[in-house]
């Protein structure tokens, strides 16, 4: 019997795979989110972050490998596990018959943490009207009341999946702007997904990677911006094909001018540039964007077939 | 087509999208006609003649729903789920026109071309042969119409659904009863006119629902931006002011909210207008007259089990109004277990099925109050409460009411483990087979079973296999039901106690069923018994449990969604099972304690130990087939106990006749009752009938089925002359012989040379009326005719006339019309009797002086008919007197012979009065004790 307590690890997945006909949507999969703070998951359309999440809510089951949320399996304790954690997504699927008043009277009766006064707050701060329809509320509208039965029982696990996709610009400061504030007072620990790379950076202490169903990147956001460099520079010759130098994601350029995409510390790229007689231009840490454009073409590369 | 070859219109991108989506359903279809065709020639044709030979015609209506699924063609809204016409194809360059008239036109031609190939290959030889043109033309009206409402109000979901079903039941009502949809001049019109009319009236309707649905679909298309822009204002800055609604006390309360929010209130609602539509335009229209009446509350009486039986099917999926079979996510990311959303929907079944019979009896009140005639209601009543203690008929209404309440609750409710699925294509095939069985042939095989009578089909169905069949159902149905409740018990899925309050209920309602087919089911022990039987199979045991799993497997793997396509492989339900099978629980047993389980197990074993004693005393109270000399005879033996009492039916009765008797007698002796050759289950023997014939079939059948002598003899009118003759071919073999109403009179050619000597005069016309009736009545008929005029022989002159008159009448137009007609469903053997009937009489007469010195008992009935004249009474009581005479005049020649007359008996004393026959013959065994 797994205990469910407030100190156990919020999420952690052990290779986990799970494969839709020949298919591989996760692919050996591991990660550990750990309490407190924004865990941001990166990836492009397909790339399997909504598979994850569906494993990590209990709503596929592991082929292989094990998933514990809050120190449970969640799709065997279902209830236990849903009890502590608030799911929003652009595809929460609102019955589109109630209005919001009944939304939160309906999720109130679930959860013995529902704080009543908190709800109402949220339902202020939000700007929701209790008597319209959720059919009849935009989509931003949805994903506030959507975030509002989130968060109301106070959770001690907060997982979004994509929550502002398709937003305006003003419906997702107002979600991330509630979210940041919840992170601030409580301490809760926030799993987040989008392929929005700078709201990921904006908002997360950790992030990852991940691409064709592998995590390709994994880490506190600071040491991967500390990690990860862009140099301009000029070789002594003219070369179609930059060196396979240990670390190099990525090299763009032709000539003698070239972009390198570089991961490691600042000292050994400058001393790897500098001992092959390479003139460095310009280094500066890559943004998140960057980085991850570059793993991605980085893997596509080393998994394209030899010429 | 393949996928290589280029599509060069858009009309053939839009049949290949169809053709595509549905391949293998479509396939399937059509290769069911031929298969269906070699199996409809085979059963149909002789020797086999089967009845079952209709069933040919049930994979039609599955393929004819298909079909309208497979022409749909439609896909759900991105904001309510709900099926529309696809919305991405009107960002296509194609004309409006060309989107509606593709899928629609096709289907249409389809449809006719499917009908007329079911009808010409696989209905030509069933009986009755079907119309071709007609109902093709009608079929694919219908799926015109069905494409023009779900085309048309994409946002009425209940409308649609109304219409669809009203449409939907005009269109049958004029398959059924062709010529239904014409108007009243028109009856007398000549076929060809009546065709055209018809046909001309479905081509307008055709067309309408073409124009309709392009009209519909044209204004979706052109008003879809504003319908989007709609869908995005801003909610209203003064919002309104809100009702303080109390918070729910409990997630269950909650669930059952939401529940009742979403499809809970569909079944009372469906059945108030149903009623009102009863009480008003339909009451209406067909006249409320005494039979309109009764016929009416008939209807409004079952339709909440047909409704439920409906809305089961549809409403099991997870959710009602989505075409969507996986789990809403709204719904899976509630902290709620499986088992409490499966017990939600158990408990607003419940719910609604206690409303909906509340509004059935509401509207039926109303129906009757406001212009129902209930006179005719009301003497069924009084007719069925003669019968019953007042302590029996509230009994039997208090478990009617339960009764109804159960099953209309297990209508609702016994298709949720299908449809919790998440399988649309299990789905699918569960929902169109649970369709062809309730509302096809289900009606069809009552409706057969009615016209042809009890008499007929009860000798038919073979008992001992449903008595089998039933029980191994029950002992199968009791071993899963063990094994899934142990399964979820074991991993914690419910509460012991929502466990154990569940099978508490089911024993209880088992019970209700159980109690209430003893009560009130017909008086034969094997169908009364199997009936029973059929009480412990009804409610819900196992699949509560499947229910559970189900929507785990849905809930917690993934699933594919999308519909329309019949998805049901091998590879699927491999896939299906897989799941149950890997179930992550499984490994995770986590409450080993099994007190608890004892209990259940206790009681399964308990109730199947008395369905296995229920089965054992039914299979030797069921009749079986013994060898006698060239064939076989039905025979049903109770008891234990010499001498064995043999009952020897009259000509038309069958061994049902006589199990009030045989059931008392049983207790104390052998008791033997039998169909003789040709009758009922008896098979017919090559020979010509004759009563010594029948005596050595007798004799042989009885050493055949172990039951020795000494025989106590009990005949039954025609059966009491059989009984005679059997004593003077055995005598050593009879102990004693029991007579009901003996046939003494005189043979058809006495008959004739009466009427020759004292109505000449008559005899021409008398033997001009007998010419109009089969010729096995007509000896009959000069013992009628005889009876008739010696009827008239004490009358005063001036009313023979007159009387003659009515009494010639009551022979031709009553007795021997009537019994032409029953000759026409009799069996061979009965009819063969009423041919031989002077043979017999004969036989039984030569038997006379050779019948053994042992105590005899002649039970004479001399109750009258219903008459209402005096002139009628005194010659029933003349006719009387003549039996009476003639009995005790062969009472003389047997010295130990005991006369009982009752004036509460005609000719049916074995049916009248059981207890004076049991009495006559226990006093004859004590007799013999003495002796």
């Amino acid at each position: 019997m797994s205990n469910l307590s407030a100190s156990a690890i919020p999420i952690q997945v052990k290779a986990l795979t799970c494969c839709f006909g020949r298919t591989r949507a996760l692919d050996n999969v591991s990660l550990e989110v750990p309490r407190s703070g924004v865990f941001g998951l990166m990836g492009e359309n397909g790339a399997g972050k909504t598979t994850l999440i569906k494993h990590i809510l209990g709503l596929y089951r592991p082929a292989a490998g094990t998933v514990r949320v809050l120190g449970c399996d969640p799709a065997s304790e279902p209830v236990k596990v849903l009890s502590r954690v608030g799911y929003l997504s652009e595809f929460l699927d609102l019955p589109g018959w109630m209005n919001v008043g009944e939304l939160t009277r309906y999720s109130a009766a679930f959860y013995p943490t529902w704080d009543r006064d908190y709800a109402a707050a949220l339902r202020h701060q939000l700007d929701l009207d209790p008597t319209v329809r959720l059919r009849n509320l935009s989509k931003g509208q949805q994903a506030k009341a959507g975030l509002l039965v989130a968060l109301a029982f106070r959770p001690d696990l907060l997982v979004l999946d994509e929550p502002s996709s398709g937003l305006d610009p003003v419906a997702r400061r107002d979600i991330l702007e509630t979210i940041l504030l919840s992170v601030a007072q409580e301490g809760r620990t926030v799993f987040f997904s989008s392929h929005l790379l700078d709201e990921v950076e904006r908002i997360s202490d950790r992030v990852a990677m991940i691409h064709r169903g592998q995590i390709t990147l994994c880490g506190k956001l600071d040491e991967i911006r500390h990690t990860h460099f862009l140099a301009r520079v000029r070789f002594a010759s003219a070369s179609t094909a930059a060196p396979q130098w240990a670390g190099l994601l990525e090299a763009k350029g032709s000539g003698q001018d070239w972009e390198l995409s570089w991961s490691g510390s600042a000292e050994a790229i400058d001393n790897e540039l500098h001992s092959a007689g390479v003139e460095i231009g310009q280094r500066r840490p890559m943004t998140l964007n960057e980085v991850f454009l570059a793993r991605i073409r980085q893997t596509e590369q080393s998994s394209r077939p030899p010429m | 087509m393949t996928s290589h070859s280029a599509i060069r219109s858009p009309a053939g991108a839009l049949v290949w999208e169809i053709w595509t989506a549905h391949r293998f359903g479509f396939l399937a279809i059509f290769a069911a006609i031929p298969l269906c065709a070699v199996v409809a020639h085979w059963v149909a044709a002789p020797p086999q003649n089967l009845p079952w030979a209709q069933f040919a015609r049930l994979p039609f209506i599955g393929s004819a729903l298909a079909l309208f699924l497979f022409f749909s063609f439609t896909e759900p809204s991105s904001s309510e789920k709900l099926a529309v016409f696809p919305v991405r194809l009107f960002s296509l360059p194609v004309r409006t026109l060309t989107l509606v008239s593709v899928p629609m036109l096709s289907g249409a031609v389809l449809a006719g071309v499917l009908y007329v190939l079911w009808a010409t290959l696989v209905f030509a030889p069933l009986e009755p042969a079907p119309p071709v043109f007609m109902p093709a033309l009608l079929l694919s009206t219908g799926l015109m119409a069905h494409l023009a409402i779900i085309w048309g109000l994409p946002r009425l979901r209940l409308g649609r659904l109304f219409l669809s079903g009203g449409v939907g039941s005009v269109l049958i009502w004029e398959l059924l009863f062709p010529d239904a949809l014409l108007p009243a001049g028109l009856a007398t019109a000549t076929p060809a006119v009546r065709s055209l009319v018809e046909s001309s009236v479905l081509g307008v309707l055709s067309m309408a629902s073409f124009c309709a649905a392009w009209l519909a679909v044209s204004r979706q298309r052109h008003v879809q931006m504003r319908e989007t822009s709609r869908a995005t204002l801003p909610c209203p800055a003064n919002p309104r002011p809100t009702r303080a609604q109390s918070p729910f006390t409990s997630p269950r309360q909650a669930q059952l909210w939401l529940e009742w929010r979403c499809h809970g209130w569909l079944f009372p609602m469906a059945l108030l207008v149903l009623g009102l539509a009863a009480a008003g335009p339909v009451s209406t229209a067909v006249g409320l007259d005494a039979i309109n009446s009764l016929k009416l509350v008939g209807w409004l009486s079952l339709t909440p089990l047909a409704m439920a039986t409906l809305l089961g099917k549809v409403a099991a999926v997870p959710d009602f109004w989505s075409c969507e079979m996986v789990v809403p996510l709204f719904i899976s990311l509630r902290p709620q277990s499986c088992g409490e959303l499966v017990l939600a929907r158990f408990r607003m079944a419940a719910i609604s099925a206690a409303l909906g019979l509340v509004v059935t009896a509401a509207c039926i009140t109303l129906v009757l109050g406001l212009r129902g005639n209930s006179s005719l209601l009301w003497q069924l009543w009084q007719a069925w409460a003669l019968e019953r203690s007042p302590t029996a008929q509230g009994l039997i209404g208090i478990l009617g009411l339960v009764a109804l309440f159960l099953l209309t609750w297990r209508q609702l409710v016994i298709s949720l483990y299908v449809g919790l699925s998440g399988s649309s294509g299990l789905f699918a095939v569960a929902g169109i087979t649970s369709f062809a069985l309730w509302f096809v042939a289900g009606p069809w095989a009552i409706n057969w079973a009615l016209e042809h009578g009890v008499d007929y089909w009860e000798p038919l169905v073979p008992w001992r296999l449903v008595v089998a069949l039933l029980t191994g159902l029950f002992l199968v149905k009791m071993f899963l039901a063990w094994w899934v409740w142990r399964l979820l018990y074991r991993r914690q899925a419910l509460r012991a106690a929502q466990i154990a309050g569940y099978w508490l209920l089911w024993v209880l309602g088992t019970a209700c069923l159980v109690a209430l087919a003893e009560l009130a089911s017909p008086g034969f022990s094997w169908v009364r018994r199997s009936v029973t039987l059929l009480g412990f199979l009804a409610l819900p045991i196992v699949r509560p449990g499947l229910a559970l799993l189900t929507l785990e497997a849905n809930r917690h793997q993934p699933s594919s969604a999308g519909i329309g396509l019949i998805s049901l492989t091998p590879v699927r339900l491999l896939h299906l099972i897989n799941k149950f099978r890997s179930h992550p629980l499984a490994g995770s047993e986590q409450n080993p304690s099994s007190s608890p389980l004892l209990g259940l197990g206790a009681t399964a074993v308990g109730l199947s130990a008395v369905v296995v004693c229920l089965a054992v005393r039914l299979w030797d109270a069921v009749p079986h087939l013994v060898e006698a000399e060239g064939g076989q005879l039905r025979l049903l033996q109770l008891g234990q106990g010499r001498p064995t009492v043999v009952l020897e039916s009259d000509v038309l009765s069958l061994i049902e006749s006589w199990w009030p008797v045989q059931r008392e007698l049983a207790q104390t002796v052998r008791v033997i009752s039998y169909e003789r050759s040709g009758r009922g289950g008896s098979s017919p023997m090559a020979f010509a009938m004759s009563p010594k014939t029948a005596a050595r079939q007798l004799h042989a059948a009885l050493l055949n089925a172990h039951a020795p002598p000494p025989y106590l003899l009990v005949g039954d009118g025609l059966g009491a002359a059989l009984a005679r003759v059997f004593a003077s071919l055995y005598p050593s073999e009879v102990a004693a012989l029991v007579l009901l109403d003996p046939p003494q009179g005189e043979t058809s050619d006495e008959a004739l040379a009466w009427l020759k000597q004292h109505r000449p005069e008559q005899l021409t016309q008398i033997q001009e009326w007998l010419t109009k009736f089969p010729v096995q009545v007509r000896g009959y008929g000069l013992r009628e005719f005889k009876r008739a005029e010696l009827k008239l022989d004490k009358l005063n002159p001036a009313a023979i006339p007159r009387v003659r008159s009515v009494l010639w009448d009551e022979v031709t137009d009553g007795t021997l019309y009537g019994m032409g007609v029953q000759l026409g469903g009799m069996a061979p053997g009965s009819a063969a009797e009423f041919e031989h009937t002077d043979q017999i009489l004969l036989e039984d007469r030569a038997a006379w002086p050779a019948l053994p010195r042992v105590p005899v008992v002649l039970v004479t009935g001399l109750k009258r008919g219903l008459r209402t004249s005096v002139e009628r009474d005194s010659l029933d009581e003349e006719l009387a007197a003549q039996k009476l005479a003639r009995h005790r005049e062969w009472l003389n020649r047997m010295p130990e012979a005991r006369h009982i007359t009752t004036l509460e008996s005609g000719g049916k004393i074995a049916a009248d009065q059981p207890e004076l026959v049991v009495e006559a013959i226990l006093s004859t065994l004590r007799v013999l004790k003495k002796s």
